[in-house]
């Protein structure tokens, strides 16, 4: 058995607030271990396991297909997913992930 | 009024013309509406109709249309807005631009569904419209006024206060820079494609509107009441909350580290230093206040004291997501005190802010590298961040002085005036007009909708794509040729329809729920392919226009900058030219264009009932 963990940025920074910080906004980094990941670990796979984490799954899942929101982005050692293997992309042991959920308009 | 009653209407356009001083109001039958609902899609019926192959933005016979829709003045959150369609001056083609507030309600209380200006005044003038009655009045002693002193004068002078919208230019507007916009209700903006130009063109200072005494006619408004009620709750838990929380400056953070922040003119995706730029800290260290628009409830719209730093005391409108990147990353300013002063100075003096930057931020770029010098810019020293120099040089562009007299055409036409290395540096589309204030290399779909659309701003998206929302599955890959141009038309159309309801995009953001409110306002049959329809008749009306007044294919492409392969952040190396012609190609296909021209095809016109735009291709 061998367990990754990955350390995750959600996004937008948090905490800046000087009055009455906004604990609804959940964590800024987060350790996921996995057990019984195999060497082979993809961002697909870290997707499927965002649905065992309430606030996460909420903020980057679809609420039906439990797919990843098409708003999300996710960077791997501060590159955009897309311009790797999308979904497929492998993560390693000590990669970096930041995973934004991304906010429409302005 | 005698008249049959249409449920979600009012039922009745005004007309003036300014050249005769001369009012009429024209009545509309309800197939009318039910075809093209009201905002942009009604508005580019008027605008196809009555500006024909030849008129310049700048004549008498360029319309200015004002539309609402049939939420207006409801109890729909946010429903105060109203769209505008004229030829516009960057592009010289169509646009189509929405502001919020209240207008659109008291246009509407005052007894219609839209406004039509043609002719041009004599002297500058100041239309009055008062529970169906209308005044042309002079308006001499609003000269050299900005647009808030133009307001809060016309307000006094008629004792009307809030009960009274007023919607003027700044002495950009009157000096027809070609970008200058139409200002109201304290801060909100008809921005893009130079509608305040036209305004001035027409020796109109402003619009001001009573709220009257009339209301439009509900079919359900039981339904209604459950509906608003059931938007509103959506609208508050969109996107975890954050536009609720903290207004549209929330994306802030995300654009810093997704890479769609645009930051010193495209040199860079790396913005450092940024924490204060965000509302998480603005909205908890400066003192601020909701102000809402029309019966809204998610008011994300705030005033906004600063209160530390060089700026302190300074108060005005909060800056909104546009403000921020055109006066903080893209100019290289880190104070957000100083986004303060000249978000509110470029609304005062009538600019586009999205235009304003492109063109300052292009003018710093060429000081830095030494193109341009204190020669040119008339000993102002045009360095990253300098606001000081920024703010005397946006002071000029408005008056139309000096150095600011190039720039007050725009910064493709600036930067091919000055030639050389200057004109590879400045970011726009081969229309004429610039994107909005962010870096679209790192969002395929915008920069595809900017250069394409018939607007002068966005047409097809609104942010990143959001087929989820329309039940349809989420995109794979964000830099696809083929997937971004299918998806990009898949919900193209959309927020075409948005534009057609006189409502704010943030207070809708379910399509399924707005769909039903629609229905209970209006008592027709409605769905979402309806509404679909209803945005896309827009799109090709706007298209088929644009086609009449000189667009070719190879205007749909950014300028060099604008298409430029982004040199670090998450997008580092990927450039789109080398996708362009797919993604264009594509695009048209899906959209039932021909793939090559761009043009409707006649099928596509047919099932969108505009058979008779057909000979025109």
């Amino acid at each position: 058995m061998s367990i990754l963990e990955i350390d995750i940025s959600v996004g937008p920074v948090f905490g800046l607030e000087k009055r009455s910080p906004d604990r609804t906004e959940g964590p800024r980094h987060l350790k996921l271990s996995i057990p019984n990941a195999s060497q082979v670990y993809t961002v697909r796979k870290l997707v499927s396991e965002l649905s065992n984490h309430e606030h996460l799954a909420e903020m980057f899942l679809d609420g039906k297909a439990r797919a990843l929101k098409g708003n999300a982005i996710i960077l791997l050692n501060g590159t955009h997913i897309d311009l790797l293997s999308g979904l497929d992309t492998q993560i390693r042991v000590g990669d970096r992930l930041v995973l934004i959920p991304f906010i429409d308009g302005g | 009024m005698g008249r049959k009653t249409i449920f979600g209407y009012m039922g009745q356009i005004l007309r003036v013309d300014l050249s005769e001083k001369r009012s009429w109001n024209e009545e509309l039958d309800e197939e009318t509406f039910q075809k093209y609902v009201g905002g942009v899609c009604l508005g580019a019926k008027y605008l196809s109709e009555e500006v024909p192959q030849g008129v310049e933005w700048s004549s008498p016979e360029n319309r200015l249309i004002l539309v609402t829709g049939p939420l207006a003045g409801t109890r729909v959150s946010g429903s105060g807005t109203f769209c505008a369609v004229g030829k516009g001056p960057m592009t010289n083609m169509a646009t189509s631009s929405q502001a919020n507030g209240f207008f659109g309600a008291f246009l509407r209380f005052s007894g219609f569904d839209g406004l039509i200006i043609q002719g041009r005044a004599s002297s500058p003038t100041l239309l009055l419209i008062h529970n169906s009655k209308v005044e042309f009045r002079d308006a001499s002693h609003l000269v050299g006024k900005d647009t808030l002193e133009t307001e809060d004068a016309i307000k006094l002078e008629l004792g009307l206060g809030r009960k009274l919208s007023v919607y003027a230019i700044g002495p950009a507007g009157e000096n027809l820079v070609r970008f200058a916009c139409l200002v109201g209700d304290g801060g909100h903006v008809v921005a893009h494609n130079g509608l305040g130009a036209i305004l001035g063109s027409k020796n109109l200072k402003a619009i001001a509107v009573h709220r009257g005494e009339f209301r439009p006619p509900i079919k359900d408004n039981n339904r209604l009441s459950t509906l608003a009620k059931k938007l509103l709750q959506d609208a508050k838990n969109f996107n975890n909350g954050r536009l609720y929380k903290w207004g549209t400056n929330g994306v802030f953070p995300a654009a810093v580290k997704g890479g769609f922040l645009p930051i010193k003119n495209y040199t860079t995706n790396v913005f450092e230093d940024y924490e204060k730029l965000t509302p998480q800290y603005t909205r908890t260290h400066f003192e601020i206040r909701p102000r809402p628009c029309w019966a809204c409830g998610l008011h994300h719209v705030h005033h906004v004291r600063v209160t530390e730093g060089r700026y302190e005391g300074l108060e005005g409108e909060e800056p909104e997501f546009e403000c921020v990147n055109a006066w903080g990353p893209l100019i290289g300013n880190h104070d957000p005190g100083a986004l303060v002063m000249l978000s509110n100075l470029t609304d005062r003096m009538g600019l586009d802010v999205n235009e304003s930057g492109w063109t300052i931020a292009w003018v710093i770029e060429c000081f830095e590298r030494g193109l341009l010098t204190k020669r040119e810019t008339e000993g102002l020293e045009m360095t990253w961040g300098n606001v000081e120099e920024i703010s005397k040089l946006i002071k000029k562009i408005a008056h139309r002085e000096g150095f600011g007299d190039i720039l007050a055409q725009g910064v493709r036409y600036a930067s091919e005036q000055i030639g050389g290395e200057a004109a590879k540096l400045a970011v726009y589309t081969q229309k004429g007009n610039t994107p909005r204030g962010h870096d679209h290399r790192a969002r395929w779909s915008e920069l595809l909708d900017t250069c394409l659309s018939d607007t002068g701003t966005i047409e097809a998206t609104f942010g990143p794509l959001r087929p989820d929302l329309l039940g349809q599955p989420p995109v794979e890959n964000q830099f696809s040729p083929e997937e971004v141009p299918r998806i990009s038309a898949m919900v193209s159309g959309w927020h075409q329809f948005e534009d057609c309801l006189g409502v704010c995009r943030f207070c809708i953001k379910n399509p399924f729920l707005t769909v039903q409110c629609v229905e209970a306002v209006t008592g027709w049959k409605m769905d979402l392919d309806y509404a679909m329809t209803v945005g896309r008749r827009a799109i090709n009306l706007l298209r088929i226009f644009n086609l009449r007044h000189g667009l070719r294919r190879e205007m749909e492409r950014p300028s060099p900058r604008y298409g430029s392969v982004p040199v670090d952040g998450p997008v580092k190396g990927k450039g789109i030219m080398a996708e362009w012609d797919k993604l264009v190609e594509n695009y048209y296909s899906h959209m039932g264009w021909d793939p090559k021209t761009g043009k409707p095809l006649p099928k596509t016109l047919q099932v969108l009932g505009l058979d008779h735009l057909i000979h025109d291709l």
